[in-house]
């Protein structure tokens, strides 16, 4: 969580910053809340699907899935790895977006870049 | 011509490596190690069996990934057969750390992992280190342990196997999309 926020590689998260994953951590807690409707505390695969897109992501069926498979434990979601999910989803895409100046949804990448901003997530 | 060189560094296996005792003697630690008698080595079992110097359990992350590198039948274990290049892995991975941990000391230190990761053919800048360290250490104190240390080579060893397969002409650069980027590193970190 803290390397999400972490944009300078110091290891450490400053007040704002602390704001800004207060405020992204209950939306994903909301999020998990109104699917998991019979509050057994895990949602199932498509009901991942449907909140990865309710939170504006627009990703095809093979990448959710590819997603999705790596947090369930015997086909359902538990909601520290939901969280999980949700954090690294957005910092990968936040790492990727600051990368794409051109908003291109394409990026140039070289090595030693790619190796650290995405390791340090 | 490459603006970044590397080779794999200990792939499935440290490069080289031990050599295998005899199989009564591994048959004996096998026993030892799988202590429910299941005939199936579990990530607690060789957590429990593994030390990483520091009076702290061995980091469960890198159980699991050593784990479902040999677990052929995905069956979150390892039986004795798997178990041998269990063995070997892990031997060739504490030669490879006793070699670099030149003082000592039973942990890496930013230098020795600076001569570590060269020694396996990469070729890295000095701030990567300090950010290795920090993602992996999770002792806190700067420098990083057994364990964590196969950690961290494992996931920079996937990072740049994935980034060779995209780096077709081999420049050191690659182009991707959004969703190729997710899909390339989202099960690797």
């Amino acid at each position: 969580m803290i390397a999400m926020l972490d944009r300078d590689y110091t290891g450490k998260m400053g007040f704002n910053e602390f704001k800004e994953l207060w405020a992204a951590l209950n939306a994903w807690k909301q999020n998990f809340i109104t699917i998991d409707q019979d509050h057994s505390g895990t949602v199932e695969h498509h009901e991942l699907n449907q909140a990865i897109a309710a939170m504006g992501y627009r990703l095809s069926p093979q990448t959710l899935t590819a997603i999705v498979k790596r947090y369930s434990k015997n086909g359902r979601i538990f909601f520290d790895d939901y969280v999980a999910c949700c954090v690294k989803l957005r910092a990968l895409t936040d790492f990727f977006r600051r990368r794409d100046h051109l908003q291109q949804g394409v990026v140039n990448f070289v090595y030693d870049d790619f190796l650290q901003g995405t390791m340090a997530i | 011509m490459a603006a970044y060189s590397y080779r794999p560094g200990p792939g499935a296996g440290p490069a080289g490596g031990a050599a295998l005792p005899d199989q009564s003697f591994l048959w004996n630690v096998f026993q030892r190690v799988d202590k429910d008698r299941s005939g199936v080595i579990s990530d607690n079992e060789l957590q429990q069996a593994l030390s990483n110097g520091t009076w702290t359990p061995f980091n469960p992350v890198t159980v699991r990934s050593i784990i479902s590198m040999f677990d052929r039948e995905n069956k979150a274990g390892v039986n004795f057969s798997e178990f041998t290049g269990v063995w070997k892995y892990i031997t060739d991975w504490q030669n490879v750390f006793r070699t670099y941990d030149r003082d000592n000391s039973g942990m890496i230190d930013k230098n020795e992992l600076k001569q570590a990761l060269s020694g396996f053919g990469y070729r890295l800048s000095d701030q990567f280190h300090d950010i290795l360290i920090r993602k992996f250490d999770r002792q806190g104190r700067g420098q990083i342990a057994f364990d964590d240390f196969i950690q961290g080579c494992i996931v920079l060893q996937r990072l740049t196997d994935i980034f060779r397969r995209y780096d077709t002409d081999q420049d050191g650069w690659i182009q991707v999309s959004y969703e190729q980027y997710l899909s390339m590193v989202f099960s690797i970190v």
